[in-house]
């Protein structure tokens, strides 16, 4: 009886699989012995079509479509089809998965493995968080990467010439497929992340979704490729529009960082994303996330400085003189909460920090970043304060460890015990002992800035 | 001179150090001691999670009717490690018939590669191979399999660069490392994988800047995947640097909410799988005060399903198998119930079954 419904719903998998984007188990309340033809809902709309199965049918149909496909010839097309009924219901099937790979991988075909990857679109928008659909989907992109158009692809500034500068009709054609090969293989990937992007809006913070994000990157070469600098650069962007109206989403932050990364992390970028964080942090009070990213960022910027300069050396010239007499004045809190989000993106090739190794500048982004994240601890009068100057000060140790550490030092005693402080730092508002422990932490904070001072 | 005065320095530190991990020791031992005397915490409703676990167990053997229910088939193994090691914690494990689940998990079992599959005629992975022998020895019954057999499974699956994958996709991460080492370290045989490889591919997985680990290189720092390195790493005889294990238990520090409950990544809401995950790290990193034990305890009593029996994700949602291990696993660590199955930090099973061998810290 379910058997009929679960052929249609491998039928229109088959014959809609080009605009189908959207599943789900639809409640149907109240509405009883609809018949078959009822279980499976199908919509063709202007934004794509959608598919829905009744909920209550959900389990028979699922164990029909398995009988169907386990008493099946794995070679068929027929049972083929019946193992994405299979998978659509169950998505962490992880040997139904398998078998569809047994199967692509024989027949070798790049528009069938661009389908599976527009299958697995489909299942993603019910089951985001199944991680054996992700897994699937990164084999068949590294099937079609690898395998098909990596094959006579060169980069654009390559390397590939082999002395001969005779061009052959042969060679010509070369050209043209391998242009053809690059194009398809820019919008492939544009296109992984565009549905992780889709994820990450329909369900928040898939960390699945994510770390496969992560991983995609690492198919761009920025330092090869005009198009995959484009292309960082356009993640940059909708990074950053994202997080800006997501303020606690750590993951877009670290996604940002990765990005920064992939582009070498160019001063200039780090710098304006220095910026924007700091404008946020300090509107959007006690956010843990826009903290631990401006230490992500800060981190990348004193690996940079030190290829030129030791970073301690710097730390300890401003704990010695500019800090030391610096006078916690809280209008820049308010100055900084009002300032402009639109920080311009840079993306030239050339590196504006390369040619001076500008010490100077990387001095006054760390002067400007310990003066904040100072002026932020004492400030009492914000919204979550406490979050807001436990972060603050977690900030100017983490600035202060890593200055040390990129510079091959070992990290002083002081800025260790400090550590140790820690026991029930999570007391919560309500705790009475939270103040007290936070004024621990502002004392340890500046007896370290003191000791760093000894040092220049 | 300056130079032997120095060296003099360190070494009564690594004595105060080396005395100071003794002590923590030997406080958990009186903690447990005391425990045991004292019972349970208030408000452990230990009789409703026994009913509910073997409730469980029934109902899954008899009735399959629900999608969900479905949908967790080709992971058998995992459930079945979760609900037995619950009634291992909670002095039950008499109430199931184990001959049962040993003639099932040696079915589980590819003849051919010696590897195991989540369920009965499902494919074989590093992980449910992990989870059955895992499963096995919570069962007493290591002796059934062929340990050279299954270890020689699990080499195969380590890259060259050091990492273990999956046969079937070549996907790698954290965790097929992890249960690739845990299961060796069971069946004591380390030695027939490149450890030294194994570390360096989970030290890839750090993030220098928050001194957690991602699921791969780059990716977000997570509790749970936090775990995973550290457990491999510890399996593998690898150390993190006083001041990288610093900086990791305050990333793992700052997981505690204001509910008390912890949580795997920034600004993510409390869930009681943590209350294992991030906990132990603490615990592994000789670390575990540097939260507030009190109250994240609180927390995982207030998770508990007051109806149904079993534990909760977060205070006032449906109890499940998997947050009911490990809320009990963190009640275990936090020294809060009383319970003969002290479980080991590192490999999550009671110190009781684990071979000689294999019991670390």
């Amino acid at each position: 009886m379910m058997e009929t419904a679960a052929r249609e719903l491998a039928h229109v998998l088959r014959s809609q699989q080009t605009t189908l984007d959207e599943f789900g188990l639809v409640a149907l309340a109240g509405e009883e012995d609809l018949g078959e033809a009822k279980k499976v809902f199908f919509t063709d709309g202007d934004g794509g079509s959608k598919l829905g199965v009744d909920l209550g049918s959900g389990a028979a149909l699922y164990r029909a479509a398995r009988t169907l496909y386990e008493t099946g010839n794995k070679e068929e097309e027929s049972t083929q089809d019946m193992a994405k009924v299979v998978l659509l219901l169950s998505a962490d099937y992880e040997t139904v998965w398998n078998v569809r790979k047994m199967y692509l991988g024989k027949r070798n075909n790049v528009e069938e493995l661009l389908d599976e990857i527009r299958f697995t679109d489909l299942v993603l928008s019910k089951h985001y968080k199944s991680a054996p659909t992700w897994v699937h989907r990164h084999w068949a992109l590294q099937q079609i990467l690898g395998q098909h158009l990596n094959k006579e692809q060169g980069h654009d500034e390559g390397e590939d010439n082999i002395g001969s500068k005779r061009q052959s009709l042969d060679d010509r054609n070369r050209d043209e497929r391998t242009k053809e090969n690059r194009l398809q293989r820019d919008t492939i990937l544009q296109h992984e992340l565009e549905i992780c992007q889709r994820v990450a809006a329909s369900y928040y913070r898939c960390y699945n979704a994510w770390s496969y994000r992560a991983e995609i990157l690492g198919y761009f070469d920025a330092h090869n490729s005009m198009e995959d600098r484009k292309a960082l650069h356009h993640e940059r962007l909708r990074l950053r529009s994202w997080f800006v109206r997501h303020v606690s989403d750590h993951s877009a932050m670290n996604q940002m960082l990765c990005v920064l990364r992939a582009l070498g992390n160019p001063p200039d970028a780090l710098e304006a994303e220095i910026t924007l964080a700091s404008r946020l942090a300090v509107r959007y009070p006690g956010h843990e996330a826009l903290w631990r990213y401006k230490r992500g960022l800060v981190y990348s910027l004193l690996q940079r400085c030190s290829e030129e300069s030791a970073p301690i050396h710097i730390v300890a010239h401003l704990c010695s003189g500019p800090l030391a007499s610096l006078e916690l004045d809280l209008s820049l809190v308010d100055s900084m909460a009002e300032a402009d989000l639109n920080i311009e993106l840079t993306q030239s090739n050339h590196d504006p920090w390369a040619d001076s190794g500008d010490c100077a500048r990387f001095a006054q982004i760390l002067q400007d970043e310990l003066t904040l994240a100072l002026v932020c601890a004492s400030d009492h009068t914000c919204a979550r304060s406490e979050e807001q100057r436990r972060c603050a000060l977690g900030y100017v140790m983490h600035v202060l460890r890593s200055s040390f550490r990129v510079s091959g030092r070992a990290i002083p005693s002081y800025l260790a015990t400090w550590l140790r402080r820690l026991p029930h730092a999570r007391a919560g508002p309500l705790n009475p002992a939270n103040d007290s422990l936070l004024a621990a932490w502002a004392e340890a904070v500046s007896a370290s800035l003191e000791h760093i001072a000894q040092l220049s | 001179m300056a130079e032997a005065a120095e060296q003099a320095l360190r070494a009564r530190v690594g004595v105060l150090e080396a005395e100071s991990a003794a002590r923590g020791a030997e406080i958990d031992r009186l903690e447990r001691e005391l425990r045991k005397r004292d019972g349970d915490v208030d408000g452990f409703m230990r009789e409703k999670h026994v009913a509910y676990v073997l409730d469980f167990w029934r109902k899954e053997k008899e009735t399959k009717d629900t999608l969900e229910m479905l949908s967790i088939e080709h992971i058998r193994v995992q459930g079945v490690f979760w609900a037995f090691g619950s009634l291992q914690i909670l002095s039950a494990q008499d109430k199931v018939n184990t001959e049962e689940i040993v003639a099932w998990a040696l079915k589980c079992q590819d003849k051919t590669s010696a590897g195991f599959a989540g369920n009965v005629g499902h494919d074989t992975n590093v992980i449910n191979t992990q989870f059955a022998v895992y499963v096995l020895a919570q069962c007493g019954a290591l002796d059934k399999i062929d340990a050279d057999a299954v270890a020689a499974y699990v080499a195969a699956r380590q890259q060259p660069d050091g990492s273990f994958a999956d046969e079937w996709s070549g996907e790698k991460d954290t965790r097929y490392t992890c249960c690739a080492l845990f299961c060796l370290q069971i069946l004591g045989r380390l030695e027939v994988v490149d450890l030294a490889g194994a570390v360096r591919y989970v030290l890839s997985c750090r993030n220098a800047a928050d001194g957690g680990f991602g699921q791969v290189p780059h990716a977000e720092s997570h509790a749970a995947f936090t775990y995973t390195a550290l457990g491999a790493l510890k399996v593998a005889g690898h150390e993190l640097p006083a001041d990288e294990a610093d900086e990791l238990a305050w990333w793992l520090a700052e997981r505690q909410c204001d509910s008390g409950g912890l949580n795997g990544r920034p600004e993510k809401q409390a869930d009681v799988c943590y209350s294992f995950w991030a906990l132990t790290c603490l615990k592994m990193l000789g670390r575990i005060d540097w939260i507030d034990r009190d109250r994240l305890c609180k927390f995982i009593l207030e998770c508990q399903d007051e109806d149904a029996g079993g534990i909760a994700d977060r205070p006032g949602n449906v109890s499940d198998l998997f947050h009911t291990f490990f809320g009990l696993c963190g009640l275990e660590l936090l020294h809060s119930i009383a319970t003969p199955a002290q479980i080991s930090p590192v490999l999550a099973l009671p110190m009781s079954v684990l071979p000689p061998h294999a019991s670390l810290c």
